[in-house]
């Protein structure tokens, strides 16, 4: 049971309170370029999800066996590796997709989310906990793109996951679909979550500061 | 033998015996990264086998799909071998019913960011008969203007020397220079003059 609630407090870290995008801000070039469309974005999302999971899978596997002074050579040519791989079996089964990506697909080897985690997760922790650590993070990095992704459709195309959203009425506005509109809309996003979280920061104190001044209280009567 | 030789000797050894740790530390960690670099480079040499076919295929079937609306009764495409001239990356004959109907040009000129991906279609006489684009990354509703069918439908029935005269569209200028710019190449290969001055009348070289 306990075990359990250790992946869960993972995936909520990875998704919602570390998410990769949104609060470490790691990984913005990918995330401004590749969320043009919501379907970009998630085959882009799912695409770093897999590579993730298979790089933490093998750098946790060799962690003892890898010296420190070459480990990061070793992680970078592991991570290479896995990325050429999924970008051929793109290329093979998922042609529009490969289209629509282009450049960034191999790019992902220098995506600093999957170094970072490598570095600071898969390098100290057992094989487990670190295929976890990856899908979480994967998953928490594909949810913010998703989103970025569909609000600078919807705004700049008028459709999300290429459905009609809006009538024929709607005048896209293309600026949200071009590099300028992915700045706006990051911006935009991380300071609504900047502000839910300090928001819900200060709840969380003020609920500690009555339960002190009740405790206060209470001791005076006594 | 003195104190003082004694312990010059042992520093010797000391030293002799950190240069062989040394060396060994050397050698396991060459020996770890080129293990892992082996490892990966077979993980990619399976996986390229597996995919290299079917990636080879996509890219025929893409062809094929243009080719096949822009000619009817078109049955099957085969590559024409030879090296040609940038923008101009590959040519293939369309075939139906065992006759050779035109040909299938891919050129990929240079667009506002990248390469534009286009293949245009040309009739035995060497006029063009459609123009499709499979690829392109120029701006969104600015460049992007040149995938519309009214413009693409206007390069049919032109030939190498009408072409230069095409209007290109106001606003987005770059990118269907760039679309005729590979049309133009794709119309003047040698390849269709030649057929072109084999008698094959109008719309030939005037």
């Amino acid at each position: 049971m306990k075990k359990e609630s250790g992946f869960l407090a993972q995936f909520k870290d990875g998704i919602i309170t570390n998410n990769p995008v949104f609060v470490q801000l790691l990984g913005t070039c990918p995330s401004l370029a590749t969320t043009t469309n919501a379907t970009n974005a998630l085959g882009m999302g799912l695409s770093v999800v897999l590579v993730l999971m298979c790089s933490n899978f093998f750098i946790s596997l060799l962690r003892k066996y890898i010296p420190s002074q070459i480990r990061i050579a070793s992680y970078i040519v592991i991570i290479s590796g896995f990325v050429s791989a999924l970008e051929l079996l793109i290329k093979a089964y998922l042609p529009s997709l490969s289209n629509s990506l282009g450049l960034f697909i191999p790019l992902i080897v220098v995506n600093c989310i999957i170094l970072a985690r490598a570095e600071a997760f898969a390098s100290k922790n057992k094989v487990l906990p670190s295929v976890i650590d990856g899908l979480s993070m994967g998953l928490g990095f594909t949810f913010a793109l998703v989103i970025l992704g569909s609000i600078r459709e919807i705004i700049g195309a008028g459709t999300v996951f290429g459905i009609q959203v809006f009538g024929s009425w709607y005048e896209p506005a293309v600026l949200f679909i071009m590099p300028p509109g992915a700045f706006i809309t990051l911006g935009i996003v991380i300071a609504l979550v900047q502000k839910l979280q300090a928001r819900r920061k200060k709840y969380v104190e003020e609920q500690e500061y009555e339960k002190r001044r009740l405790e206060r209280e209470a001791g005076i009567w006594k | 033998m003195n104190i003082s030789n004694k312990i010059n000797m042992e520093i010797d050894k000391r030293i002799s015996n950190k240069k062989q740790e040394n060396f060994k530390y050397y050698v396991k960690i060459s020996l770890t990264l080129l293990l892992i670099s082996a490892l990966t480079a077979g993980l990619l040499a399976f996986v390229n086998s597996i995919t290299k076919d079917k990636i080879a295929s996509n890219e025929l079937a893409v062809m094929e799909n243009a080719l096949s609306s822009m000619f009817d009764g078109c049955d099957g495409i085969k590559v024409v071998d030879g090296e040609y001239e940038t923008p101009v990356v590959a040519v293939y004959e369309v075939y139906g019913k065992g006759e050779v109907l035109g040909y299938g040009v891919q050129t990929n000129p240079v667009g506002f960011k990248a390469e534009i991906g286009i293949i245009v279609g040309v009739d035995r006489k060497g006029s063009c008969v459609g123009v499709e684009i499979t690829s392109i990354s120029d701006t969104p509703g600015v460049g992007t203007k040149v995938q519309d069918k009214s413009f693409l439908s206007g390069f049919s029935g032109l030939n190498g020397e009408s072409v230069s005269e095409y209007d290109t569209i106001s606003g987005a200028t770059v990118s269907s220079r760039a679309v005729k710019k590979g049309v133009e190449a794709a119309l003047n290969l040698d390849l269709f003059k030649n057929n072109a001055s084999d008698g094959a009348g109008e719309g030939g070289v005037r």
